[in-house]
């Protein structure tokens, strides 16, 4: 028997054990509150987040599993009437390019498109003639460009030079450009007799690893469809008509996303050169690896060296889906990513299609249309124009040349602001790839409408305007502001005369 | 919380886990103090709702640190708010259902 003395010690013993528990369990509780805070703002800020930057090689950039959403055809592809093959004159670059030879060999251009002396861009805007307007616009926007460009050097002095850096690298020889018949030229890389793979599967799955080693984040493989083959433009040579080489068989599609925090804070502070140069660089190692396998390789590869169209080739090689800013949309890294390809003879395994009910998230979204600062993305409920053959959302490609020309970056070149604002623009972090990862599987659309009602609430975006310089009526936003390593304030002996406009920490 | 840390990342997820021993067994102990009568139920809605509580802070700091600002502070304000009001609401309704004592 306990005498009343050792229950009185038990129970003060019993009793400072509850309180102890009670208020170490307030303080753990406190502790988490304040661990899942602290924690929560260092995942936001992880660089691990960055896609592209780590896990590469491993090929965990790629971590959507497609095959659930594997289809034969890919939804945002509907086929309405006879695709055709795109001509010379369709390529924007080669139309800007030759409009300015003319010019530069004395030709004034004038609102008359009739005039114009190379008969494939008269073709091109007998087709589209109000598109006239726009390109027409961006010669004397690219003067007042000029003009401008230099007045804002000290804020950008850091961005500019990031960028500049990078376009060097883009400019490098490698891989070189043809200068032959394909027929001569893509065999230039062969090495040797060809090595038999045991199977396309097989070649297949080395080919995809070699693309995660050599630094994509993202790679699939098709057959080459000649529907997505230019016509009248082979490199290498002067005169081409529509035949397509007989060892182009099949293409490897891979691609990068550009450095997230710089493209963000698109325009000014933003490059596509980064992600160009990398993917450049990897279709010349895809191309040498092959050839050291004893396979024909052509590379196409940014800024400029393409004999095929790229979106739709990735798409059917399941990277992802078509959407109304008319850029690739993928899974991982939504539309901020950019394509090289290497077209090869090797045998390999196809990918498919992927469904991801992007069509859907475009329907209700219209973010992109909004921020748009040149007003060239549709703002139509469904998709409203028909490009040879192919149902799309209307895109005046001429438009957001013109924006190009306006835009902050020292080469006029790129603005990106559709690609910084879509809400499928999102890091690798727990939070986004959680969404990414829910919304294509939700055939009820419940978790579409909470995400768009919070990316249309919750979130700020700078108007249309905002995103031009000031010479062009706007104030330099950037959906982000820049990044701390592009702020010439924080580095360079520059006065700060200026405020950003964009998303920042919120403290 | 230490990202790009070997040795800091895994051990802060490991305390943290083992905090929750402590938060549970702390609220075990409240949970007698007032007689709610814990069962299986009661205390899977009670978990339930410290997790979606943590996520959301989490969550919106996550925001916060990728330079999300307005969405961060919005989601924290909005979603935080809810649940503050939906767990009033479960201490509300596991006070009300407490077993009478004999
Ligand atoms: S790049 Fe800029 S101008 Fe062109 S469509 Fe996108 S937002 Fe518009
Ligand atoms: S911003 Fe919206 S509408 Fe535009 S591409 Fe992205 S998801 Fe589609």
């Amino acid at each position: 028997m306990k005498d009343d003395a050792q229950i009185g010690d038990e129970a003060t013993t019993n009793s400072s054990r509850r309180n102890f528990l009670k208020l170490g369990g307030l303080a753990a509780a406190t502790a988490t509150v304040g661990a899942g805070a602290g924690a929560g703002f260092v995942l936001g800020r992880d660089p691990d987040a960055n896609i592209g930057w780590g896990r590469t090689e491993a090929g965990k950039d790629m971590y959507f599993n497609r095959e659930a959403f594997e289809v034969d055809f890919p939804p945002t592809m509907e086929v309405v009437g006879n695709i055709e093959r795109p001509e010379w004159g369709d390529y924007l670059f080669n139309r800007a390019f030759s409009l300015v030879k003319s010019i530069k060999g004395g030709w004034e251009p004038s609102e008359d498109w009739t005039q114009i002396p190379d008969l494939r861009v008269r073709e091109y805007y007998e087709k589209y003639p109000k598109r006239w307007e726009e390109m027409l616009l961006s010669f004397s926007e690219k003067v007042k460009h000029d003009n401008n460009i230099e007045k804002h050097r000290d804020r950008f002095a850091l961005a500019w030079a990031y960028s500049g850096a990078y376009s060097k690298g883009l400019h490098a020889d490698f891989p070189p450009e043809p200068t032959e018949h394909p027929d001569v030229d893509d065999f230039k890389w062969v090495q040797r007799e060809p090595k038999e793979f045991k199977s396309p599967e097989h070649a297949s799955k080395l080919i995809k690893q070699m693309a995660f080693k050599f630094g994509m984040s993202l790679v699939g493989i098709t057959k080459l469809d000649s529907n997505f083959v230019f016509k009248n433009m082979m490199r290498g040579m002067p005169e081409w008509g529509d035949e397509i080489p007989k060892h182009w068989k099949n293409v490897i599609v891979f691609g990068v996303p550009m450095n997230w925090d710089p493209m963000y804070a698109a325009v000014g502070y933003s490059t596509s050169y980064d992600a160009y140069y990398r993917a450049k660089m990897a279709s010349g190692l895809m191309a040498a690896y092959l050839g050291e396998l004893g396979y024909a390789a052509r590379p196409q590869f940014p800024g400029n060296s393409y004999e095929v169209i790229m979106p739709p080739l990735a798409m059917l090689a399941g990277l992802g889906e078509s959407t109304r800013n008319g850029i690739l949309m993928t899974p991982e890294v939504g539309p901020n990513i950019r394509l090289a390809a290497v077209i090869t003879n090797l045998d390999l395994e196809h990918d498919k299609p992927i469904d991801l009910n992007m069509k859907h998230f475009c329907e209700s979204c219209k973010i992109c249309a909004d921020a748009c600062p040149s007003g060239s993305i549709s703002k139509a409920d469904k998709p409203d124009d028909v490009v040879r053959g192919i149902r799309k959302y209307a895109f005046n490609q001429d438009g957001c040349w013109r924006f190009w020309n306006q835009g902050p970056t020292p080469s006029g070149l790129g603005c990106r602001v559709c690609i910084a604002v879509c809400p499928y623009t999102r890091k690798n972090n727990w939070i986004h790839a959680l969404v990414k990862q829910a919304e294509p599987r939700d055939p009820t659309g419940v978790t579409r409408n909470a995400l768009l009602a919070m990316q249309h609430n919750f979130f700020y975006y700078p108007d249309a305007e905002s995103f031009h310089p000031e010479w062009s009526g706007g104030n330099f936003a950037s959906y982000h502001q820049p990044p701390e390593w592009m702020r010439s304030e924080e580095y360079l002996k520059v006065e700060k005369t200026w405020e950003y406009d964009g998303n920042w920490e919120g403290f | 919380m230490f990202p790009q840390s070997t040795l800091l990342d895994p051990l802060f997820w490991m305390v943290l886990g083992a905090i929750q021993v402590l938060v549970f067994t702390g609220a075990s102990q409240w949970a007698k103090e007032y007689q709610l009568g814990m069962n299986w139920w009661r205390w899977s809605v009670v978990g339930f709702w410290w997790l979606s509580f943590i996520l959301t802070i989490a969550g919106a700091f996550t925001l916060l640190g990728e330079n999300e600002g307005n969405a961060g502070w919005y989601v924290l304000g909005f979603v935080g708010t809810l649940l503050v009001i939906g767990g009033a609401a479960i201490l509300k309704v596991l006070v009300l259902l407490k077993p009478n004592p004999q």
